[in-house]
């Protein structure tokens, strides 16, 4: 399946969004296929970035074994306030 | 503040542009409290041996509420204060304020303590990006912290 991510930080160097295709069911399959569509791209050091992040549907920070829920998601990077 | 949150002692949200400073204090005053403790983060002029001329701070904003308003009740369990925090969106300008923390409490323990802890806090929690803007207009994101827990 297709899943569109809103990217944050330093995954804007993407664009706002970024889709991709999706083998399975969990945010594992999640980050694996997005790790996979990185390297694909030649962006080898945010591929490396998708090791520390967390996805989030809405307000909620997604673990790796909970399933894809069917809502906008988000990708979030290491956070830097202050 | 273009969005906010309260309990009912503090007060938190995320701001477009720099913090305003002036006035802080007003934010947290209360008759029984002799001591306000205040944190100003500024955007400087270098970072890492590279200069800066502003920085672009990237917020999810319903995320970033959420944590500020789970930091502030945090706090104000732990600490017996009044406590305000703002944060930017956007871009912050060198010598301008991207943050502002208040605390105040009966005595000057508490506010300081709080104000210290929050700031640290609000660091390695609340989902805000930095995107340091060089003097030829050109960028770079800053690393942080990892939000991930499994």
């Amino acid at each position: 399946m297709q899943i569109e991510l809103a990217c944050l930080g330093i995954f804007r160097e993407l664009g706002d969004h970024v889709v991709v295709d999706v083998q399975g069911a969990t945010v594992h399959d999640l980050r694996v296929a997005l790790k996979s569509h990185l390297l694909t791209h030649n962006e080898a050091g945010l591929a490396a970035v998708v090791e520390r992040s967390v996805f989030a549907a809405g307000d909620t920070l997604l673990h790796d074994g909970d399933p894809i829920p069917e809502q906008t998601l988000a990708i979030l990077p290491p956070v830097a306030g202050g | 503040m273009f969005i906010e949150a309260n309990g009912q002692r503090w007060h938190c949200g995320l701001v477009d542009g720099p913090c305003e400073t002036a006035g802080l204090d007003l934010q947290v005053s209360d008759p029984a409290h002799g001591a306000i403790a205040q944190f100003l983060g500024v955007v400087r002029d270098h970072n890492d041996g590279l200069e800066a001329t502003a920085v672009d701070y990237d917020v999810h904003p319903e995320l970033a509420l959420k944590a500020l308003s789970s930091l502030c009740d945090e706090l104000c369990n732990r600490y017996p204060v009044r406590l305000f925090m703002q944060h930017s969106r956007g871009l912050v300008r060198v010598g301008e304020a991207s943050v502002v923390i208040a605390a105040s409490s009966a005595h000057r323990k508490d506010a300081l303590a709080c104000v210290s802890e929050a700031i640290d806090l609000l660091k390695v929690r609340v989902p805000i990006w930095k995107r340091e803007i060089a003097p030829d207009d050109s960028h770079r994101w800053l690393d942080g912290h990892s939000l991930r827990q499994d």
